[in-house]
C-alpha cells in the first residue's frame, strides 16, 4: 500500500469505515436527532452539533491547504456559532469537507507528502495526520456525549 | 508514510499522553477513580485502558500474543504513568530500529479470544495512535465533567511546542 493510500485508508476508516479505535465518526452520528445534537448532557462540554461543525471546519481547511490554497489559521472560525446551523446542514458540511479532503489526499504522490504546506513548515503528511487525529479525538467525545444523552 | 512519519506520530502520542497525565495530577484519588458513567467509567479506567492497549500492541509487534494483562494493577495515577513511560521507552527502541520496508511487513498475532489476525506493521502502528487519541478525547471531556482543568492535545499545538 502506497503511503498516500494508507493515509486515505485511515481517513476513510475513521470517517465511515471499519475503524479499529472505536466507532467511525459517521457511524456515531447515525440516528442522532436534531434535538440530541443540540443537547449539552455533559457540563462544560460542547454539544455534538458544535463538535461536528468544528470537525467539518478543519477537514475543509486541511483539504484546501493540501490542495495548495493558503488558509491562515487566524481566519478560521474554530468554534462556530451553531445557533443558525441545522443538524442536517452540519452533516452535509461535514460530508462535503470529508469528501474534498479525501479527494485532495488521493491526488498526492508519495513525494508530495513530505513537501510543506504552502506558507508553513509543516509537511503535508503532518497536516493530514493532524486532522485525522483531530477527528478521532472528537469522535471519542461524541461517543461519550451519546452515552450521556 | 515512512519511518520518520511514524516517529513523528509517536512523538506526538507521547507528548499528548504526558499532557493528559499532568492534567490528572491535581485530582484526588476519589475523583480520579469516580465513575462518571462513560465507556470506561472513570478517568482512571480510561487512562489505564490507553496504557493497556499500548502495551498489548507493542507485545504483538514483538511476536507475542498475551491473552491477559501482565501489567501491575493500575491502582493510581503513578502506576499508570509508570506503564505508559515503560511502554514509551521500549516502543522508541522498536521504532528506532524500523525501516520503511518493514512497515509493509505483515505481522500475525492472536487476539485475546485466540483468533488469528495479520496486518501490515505500518497499519497497526497508526491504529494504536488513533486508539489512544480517541480515548484521550474522552479523558479530557471527563476532566471537564469533573470540574477539573482540561488541556489541549492538538497535533498542531504539538508542532508549535516541539
Amino acid at each position: 500500500m502506497r503511503p498516500t493510500e494508507r493515509l486515505l485508508d485511515q481517513l476513510n476508516r475513521a470517517f465511515g469505515g471499519e475503524a479499529w479505535h472505536g466507532p467511525a465518526l459517521r457511524n456515531l452520528l447515525d440516528g442522532v436527532t436534531d434535538e440530541q445534537a443540540k443537547a449539552r448532557p455533559i457540563r462544560g462540554a460542547h454539544s455534538i452539533l458544535e463538535l461536528v461543525v468544528h470537525i467539518g471546519t478543519w477537514n475543509d481547511v486541511v483539504g484546501r491547504r493540501v490542495g495548495g490554497t493558503i488558509v491562515e489559521g487566524s481566519s478560521v472560525e474554530d468554534w462556530a456559532d451553531v445557533s443558525k446551523i441545522s443538524w442536517k446542514d452540519a452533516i452535509g458540511r461535514l460530508e462535503r469537507a470529508q469528501s474534498q479532503l479525501a479527494d485532495a489526499v488521493a491526488r498526492l504522490s508519495t513525494d508530495d507528502l513530505e513537501q510543506p504546506i504552502v506558507g508553513t513548515k509543516r509537511s503535508k503528511f503532518s497536516e493530514i495526520a493532524g486532522v485525522l487525529q483531530h477527528a478521532v479525538y472528537h469522535s471519542g467525545q461524541i461517543a461519550l456525549l451519546k452515552k450521556a444523552l | 508514510m515512512n519511518v520518520q512519519d511514524i516517529q513523528t506520530l509517536y512523538a506526538y502520542n507521547s507528548w499528548a499522553n504526558r499532557r493528559v497525565v499532568d492534567a490528572c495530577r491535581p485530582l484526588t484519588a476519589d475523583v480520579f477513580a469516580r465513575n462518571v458513567g462513560n465507556s470506561f467509567g472513570s478517568v482512571k479506567d480510561t487512562l489505564a485502558h490507553i496504557a493497556w492497549a499500548e502495551w498489548l500492541w507493542l507485545e504483538r509487534w514483538h511476536h507475542r500474543s498475551p491473552k491477559r494483562s501482565a501489567l501491575p494493577e493500575a491502582s493510581d495515577l503513578s502506576g499508570i504513568e509508570h506503564v505508559l513511560n515503560d511502554v514509551d521507552r521500549r516502543r522508541q527502541e522498536f521504532i528506532h530500529d524500523l525501516t520503511d520496508d518493514r512497515l509493509e511487513v505483515r505481522i500475525g498475532y492472536e487476539n485475546i479470544k485466540g483468533e488469528h489476525w495479520e496486518y501490515p506493521l505500518g497499519h497497526m502502528l497508526q491504529h494504536v495512535v488513533n486508539h489512544s487519541t480517541y480515548h484521550r478525547g474522552q479523558v479530557i471531556t471527563m476532566l471537564r465533567q469533573l470540574g477539573a482543568n482540561a488541556v489541549s492535545t492538538d497535533f498542531l499545538l504539538y508542532f508549535d511546542e516541539a
